[in-house]
């Protein structure tokens, strides 16, 4: 039971399982913690984090709206109802309500990213681009993953020599990166540089450690010479 | 409301046209609305009309209103090679080498719209990764004119992606500065920075790097935060410009 005594202690104790990832004793002790502050904003957030993370939906958008009724402006409200419509296979609902976050000018790199994200994985490039683009001005945001994602934009909307230009970039920065040469290799092979692309490919298959990477660096390899395995 | 009585209706479009070469892109645009509640749409009207929306970067509007303006004048090379730059900007490549193609068969072409258009296709075809092609194009643009800027630029960043290091750019690049507009700049600054980074003047690649960051040059943000998170000794600006103009992003 919570008290004004042991109050702080508890809560600090819910944000560390919560961190740890321990979500289902972190939520019991949050929603004690909400019942002793109710108006703590902090609080009703954390457990609609929790039941995100529970996988019930339901709750944690209940959490989330309580937030927004009196807060329609609250970014990581906004943020949970986002994810919350995407997880709900609610797609375009997520987009409204990431450009949102933009638009109230209250969004870091990992907004920009994440919507990024969810246009490359739908296919749409040229949105991807410019928002992958916005995310690597900002401070804190991690040069190599934006800016290779830069250039995946760039060769899936056919302008392979500027995906060739950052992939060489980043070769300068990252020369022996498994994941830059694989995407450098499907770049290749999509201008027609078989060789370059081979090349790429048996380095990852001769010295990479990881299974997945070998794997896919060899069907790719396949792929692009009719080999049937 | 501006007054036309006294001025010719040619010498209202100059004044829009004006005002968009001086970007003031809202005032020339009602200043368009305006001469248009007067004097009937033509191709001019059009081509200003696309004009204003490409430089408010509203490309599908810009396409129909330079679709609208070819209509009709397959001999007038300006809006099909308009139509070409935008479908470049847009990643419609195929669309845009069609345009440039349909241009380059007139036989009455003028020089200075052949350069255009071999100047875009050179781009096109390197931004595609087809740099065979596109090296047959600078070579033709860099025999009419050898300080073709755009020319030099693309052959360059040709020569880097294939690893050729040696020819320094500094000087002949210098030369060509004052005719850059600020996106070929920003590409200048860029490509600098990197030779004086190569052979070690530190303060000049810095300053050159600064340059083409402030210019909004995406290369150079990259190999920025890249150079910045593998070089933080070398990179070391407290509150410095470039950290500034990446903060305001």
């Amino acid at each position: 039971m919570i008290n004004f005594n042991n109050f702080v202690d508890k809560a600090f104790e819910a944000y560390d399982l919560q961190s740890n990832f321990l979500f289902q004793p972190a939520l019991t002790l949050f929603l004690e913690l909400h019942n002793f502050e109710p108006e703590n904003k902090k609080f009703i957030l954390s457990i609609a984090n929790c039941y995100y993370n529970l996988k019930d939906y339901t709750n944690s958008q209940i959490y989330t709206d309580k937030v927004l009724s009196t807060e329609p402006e609250n970014a990581d409200a906004l943020m949970f109802k986002a994810y919350i419509a995407d997880e709900t296979g609610h797609p375009e609902e997520f987009r409204e309500l990431m450009h949102k976050i933009i638009d109230l000018k209250k969004a870091n790199y990992e907004i920009y990213v994440q919507l990024a994200q969810h246009y490359f994985d739908r296919g749409e490039y040229y949105g991807a681009l410019g928002l992958f683009t916005t995310a690597i001005k900002k401070e804190d945001a991690p040069s190599f993953s934006i800016s290779l994602n830069i250039a995946n934009c760039y060769g899936n909307l056919g302008a392979h020599g500027i995906a060739e230009e950052i992939y060489k970039i980043l070769e300068t920065f990252y020369k022996d990166n498994e994941s830059l040469m694989y995407n450098e290799a499907v770049n290749y092979f999509d201008m027609g540089n078989e060789n370059q692309g081979n090349k790429l490919c048996i380095k990852i298959i001769r010295n990479s450690k990881s299974k997945e990477m070998k794997s896919r660096a060899n069907k790719l390899f396949e792929d692009n010479n009719n080999l049937i395995s | 409301m501006t007054n036309f009585e006294d001025k010719t209706p040619e010498q209202i479009l100059n004044e829009i046209n004006d005002l968009i070469n001086n970007k003031k892109h809202d005032e020339a645009e009602k200043l368009l609305n305006q001469y248009l509640t007067i004097y009937p749409e033509d191709v001019s009207t059009k081509m200003l009309q696309g004009k204003i929306a490409f430089y408010k970067y509203d490309f599908e509007k810009a396409l129909l209103k330079f679709r609208l303006a070819s209509v009709g004048e397959w001999d007038n090379p300006i809006p099909i090679i308009w139509l070409a730059r935008i479908n470049y900007l847009i990643f419609k490549f195929k669309e845009a080498l069609g345009g440039i193609e349909m241009v380059l068969i007139n036989e009455n072409l003028e020089l200075g719209s052949e350069i255009e258009c071999r100047s875009l296709k050179a781009q096109i075809l390197f931004a595609m990764g087809k740099y065979v092609d596109a090296e047959k194009e600078l070579k033709w643009l860099l025999t009419i004119n050898p300080n073709h800027p755009i020319a030099i630029i693309v052959q360059t960043r040709i020569k880097r992606i294939k690893g050729n290091f040696r020819d320094s750019l500094l000087e002949p690049f210098i030369k060509l500065k004052s005719q850059l507009d600020d996106s070929a700049l920003s590409m200048f600054y860029y490509l600098i920075c990197k030779d004086y980074l190569r052979v070690g003047v530190i303060d000049s690649g810095k300053y050159a790097l600064e340059q083409s960051v402030k210019l909004d040059n995406e290369f150079a943000m990259i190999y920025y935060k890249c150079y910045l998170d593998k070089n933080k000794e070398i990179f070391e600006y407290d509150d410095g410009l470039v950290l500034k103009e990446l903060r305001k992003g």
